[in-house]
């Protein structure tokens, strides 16, 4: 009972898939390479951690491997960072992110307005420390490539950023001036 | 009724051009938050735990793209038998790997229509949607409209159709 209809034939069939398949596939990696969200051909997994003798293993999409002139640390050496206080914290977010949650003691240099003065009490020697709120937030980056034209080259990326952080659980502070 | 007369009203062209509108736009809105989040999406298709690690970003990246290809042509009515032939493959395989994850005790992710994890978690409720949406789309691959329907071969309208649009 069940039949193609009368105009449909099996050339039909594979030559509209493929043309569509490869469509999809010209606009799919067209647009990866293209838009600044993409991600690499392979993935990587990796050995986050472990927890009671399991590993955890998740897909990741390398971002040190795009940007191999920065240095990009994951939550818990910026944690160690943080404890050991060698290090100043750079919030490239918009200030009313910055308000909402941010890890104490970090300066506010929005990205996305950036104005010089804000570096300005900053030693071009200092260690500094630049997040934004998700691995998918460019913003630290592309502060860090800012913060080169004055001089400031003891910078590491803290890419997993906020999302990281408080997923970590590590102490977070909200009003624009707090003691750390 | 005759079964002649049921026919050309299920077949109607007119009924074909609603499910190719609904598919249409469910399969393109379904494509926003994939194509922009391709990372996200890597590690919602990884959390199924089915594919092969490395095959996975290829798909992230090209899947998204195949639905709103797919979803345009339903929509304007080009390629109807690929486009159909190619999301009814896609359905089949979406409820396959939900009902893994379901028997799995997966509390992932579905990925169906969003990349955040509220309210997109895999249920049974996915999976039946998708079954519903199979169902359409077979429907599309078999039924034997000829009107308003493009493809490679071109626009064929045979006067005997005409008739019934009345």
């Amino acid at each position: 009972m069940l039949k193609f209809p009368d105009q449909t034939t099996l050339k039909m069939i594979i030559l509209e898939s493929a043309a569509i398949l490869i469509l999809a596939a010209i606009a799919g990696f067209g647009y990866n390479a293209l838009s600044g969200s993409g991600i690499p051909l392979v993935a990587k997994v990796v050995d986050i951690g472990s927890t009671g003798g399991v590993k955890i293993q998740v897909v990741t999409n390398n971002i040190a491997d795009d940007y191999p002139d920065l240095k990009i640390i994951d939550t818990a050496t910026a944690y160690a960072y943080f404890r050991s206080d060698t290090a100043i914290f750079i919030d490239a977010r918009e200030p009313d992110e910055y308000h909402l949650a941010h890890i104490p003691g970090a300066i506010n240099v929005p990205m996305e307005r950036y104005n010089p003065a804000a570096m300005n009490n900053i030693g071009k020697n200092q260690l500094l420390i630049i997040y934004c709120s998700d691995p998918d937030c460019h913003l630290a980056i592309d502060l860090a490539y800012e913060l080169r034209n004055p001089d400031y080259t003891r910078v590491l990326i803290f890419h997993e950023g906020m999302a990281g952080w408080l997923k970590a659980g590590y102490p977070v502070a909200e009003a624009a001036h707090e003691s750390h | 009724m005759n079964r002649t007369r049921l026919h050309h009203i299920v077949f109607h062209p007119l009924v074909g051009l609603v499910v190719r509108l609904i598919l249409g736009c469910i399969f393109i809105y379904a494509s926003f938050d994939k194509i922009q989040n391709p990372a996200s999406f890597a590690e919602i298709i990884y959390n199924y735990r089915i594919l092969p690690a490395w095959t996975i970003n290829v798909l992230a990246i090209t899947l998204p793209w195949l639905e709103i290809i797919i979803g345009c042509f339903l929509i304007l009515g080009i390629a109807r038998t690929g486009s159909s032939f190619l999301l009814s493959g896609i359905l089949v395989v979406f409820i396959i790997a939900l009902a893994l994850a379901i028997l799995r005790g997966l509390d992932i992710n579905c990925g169906c229509f969003s990349i955040s994890a509220s309210g997109d978690k895999v249920a049974i409720s996915r999976l039946l949607e998708d079954v519903v949406l199979l169902g359409l789309s077979l429907y599309l691959l078999l039924a034997p409209f000829s009107v308003w329907q493009w493809s490679f071969a071109g626009i064929k309208i045979p006067k005997s159709e005409l008739k019934y649009l009345k």
